[in-house]
């Protein structure tokens, strides 16, 4: 199929991974022409995550990443009110026209809705001021996921793994299961990043050494890398001289954090403390008809529930392209003590709202949503820790007045 | 004796079991699923193992592949240094059965690749 000129649609979902797959799917069952665009495959990143724990919560059992991306490309399938196209979005404008570049050319997309859906990058070995040389030899912990797992190819047999983000552990298994041997993974933060699980099944499990407090200060070998010198860390993540050491490597490879995708947004707010579209809890951003879920919004720890947020995020863009998303008021919901980020920032009032809290610190206590006058209008109670996002939904009644959510230790 | 990170919720119990002749005691658990997870991960720890296997003559060098049950951890390295010197023949789909006694194991496509044009 070739396209030319332009192309009309309802709802304009622009990524094919697990948020843009569920848009797609929710959008079309309002009723709507839709129109998915992916760059590469529909699946997106699931089909690089060969391991399982995917499907948790959506499907109940444990499913590997292309396992989960079938079940859900399979609700696509015969829809006469889904096109999908294989091509990548180079611009959108606030009047929700997309220029789209693809193997069958180049035309132009204009829609009543878009849902941005397009994931997020990794920080990369440029932004973390390592000293040294610049060798051959480091990868993205996404990047070796894919020279691995979809090229079937190695990125070295002696491994350094800097962070410990979910990928990076996850890699970390991957490289031991192909005989390859991680010398150690190293963490600047006094805590692990990835979940509680990772950390056990992919580390504890082979005994590979996770060093907290530890960063690498430089990298030596030219034109590949030979080894990394590591240090211990004070608790503002200066270097504590002294410490340094040297561990041989043939690959380093980073786990240092995702930043979500947001070239797209048509000059809408973003948000700081999440580095994703500024939203409100039906998913728009503060461009009229644009959207934005998953790892594109905010950085998620479950596939599940970037399928979540996309289900909802294409059935408000549904909804808004035939004018029966109504306006609301909103009211606002701020960040308080011991939060880090909040999203959506502001919630239809009157309506049933999930919020996703991430928080700076692992605690024991009280996460609390308080009006202005302090009244704890509703609260969760438990273990929290900053690498496992805590999801509140909060009823209408509880959605009338700004609030303020903050953790209390109890 | 064995010690645990309690993976139950990110309260993160450091959990000790121990047993002798008569009995399995979990302790530092804070509820009822930290001593669930301690008493499994004591006396029987099973994972599903997760790997790629080769492919020839297919649009792709490798397919996704997983073991049908979870093995004991012990299996874990064992199946999976196996499976990666394996190859099978273009096409796989997804839910094949890639071999169906790999060290005692059953062992499966995840996902599917098409013969080479």
């Amino acid at each position: 199929m070739s396209f030319s000129g332009i192309i009309r649609t309802d709802v304009l979902v622009i990524g094919g991974g697990a948020a843009g797959l569920a848009a797609a799917a929710a959008a079309a069952d309002v009723g709507v022409r839709v129109v998915l665009v992916e760059s590469e495959r529909l699946g997106g990143i699931l089909c690089r995550c060969i391991h399982d724990g995917f499907g948790l919560t959506a499907y109940g059992e444990s499913l590997t990443g292309p396992e989960y991306a079938s079940r859900e490309i399979v609700k696509l399938e015969g829809r006469r009110n889904v096109d999908i196209i294989i091509g990548t979005v180079t611009s959108l404008s606030s009047a929700l026209s997309a220029e789209v570049v693809s193997e069958g050319g180049c035309f132009e997309v204009r829609a009543r809705a878009v849902v941005l859906a397009t994931g997020s990058r990794e920080r990369a070995f440029g932004s973390l001021d390592i000293g040294g040389t610049r060798p051959a030899g480091i990868f993205t912990a996404g990047a070796a996921q894919r020279i691995v797992n979809e090229d079937g190819m190695s990125v070295g047999r002696r491994i350094v793994i800097l962070g410990s983000g979910d990928i990076g552990l996850i890699m970390a298994r991957r490289f031991t299961l192909e005989g390859a041997k991680v010398e150690a993974v190293l963490e600047i933060a006094p805590r692990p990043g990835g979940l509680a699980r990772n950390v056990a099944q992919c580390l504890g499990d082979f005994r590979i050494p996770l060093e907290l407090s530890t960063t690498v200060a430089e990298v030596y070998g030219y034109p590949r890398i030979e080894g990394v010198v590591a240090a211990k860390v004070d608790e503002d993540r200066r270097i504590i001289p002294g410490t340094e050491r040297r561990i041989a490597c043939d690959a380093l490879v980073l786990s240092v954090g995702l930043i979500p995708i947001v070239n797209l947004l048509p000059g809408a707010a973003v948000d700081p403390a999440t580095g994703g579209a500024e939203v409100d809890s039906r998913f728009m951003t503060t461009a009229a008809g644009v959207f934005s879920c998953g790892n594109a919004l905010h950085i998620n720890d479950l596939a599940d529930n970037v399928s979540a947020e996309g289900a909802a995020a294409g059935r408000s863009a549904a909804l808004f392209a035939i004018g029966r998303l109504e306006e609301a008021d909103t009211v606002t919901v701020t960040a308080g003590e011991n939060v880090a980020s909040v999203v959506p920032r502001r919630i239809a009032v009157g309506e049933e709202a999930t919020v996703w809290v991430r928080l700076k610190k692992s605690l024991v206590g009280t996460l609390a949503f308080r009006d202005a006058d302090g009244y704890n209008v509703k609260d969760k109670k438990g273990a929290m820790a900053p690498n496992e996002m805590i999801a509140v939904t909060l009823a209408p009644s509880q959605t009338t007045r700004p609030l303020t959510v903050s953790a209390e230790e109890t | 004796m064995k010690e645990f990170t309690c993976i139950m919720c990110p309260r993160g119990c450091r959990l000790t079991a121990d047993s002798d002749l008569y009995e399995l005691t979990v302790s530092g658990n804070a509820c009822e699923r930290g001593r669930e997870y301690a008493e499994s991960e004591y006396s029987n720890p099973v994972r599903t193992v997760t790997f790629n296997v080769g492919v020839s003559g297919g649009e792709r060098r490798v397919v996704s592949a997983r073991t049908a049950r979870p093995v004991p951890l012990s299996k874990v390295l064992p199946v999976a240094r196996l499976a990666r010197r394996m190859t099978v023949f273009a096409p796989v789909s997804a839910g094949d059965v890639l071999f169906p006694s790999l060290l005692g194991e059953k062992i499966i496509a995840t996902s599917s690749v098409a013969k080479a044009e």
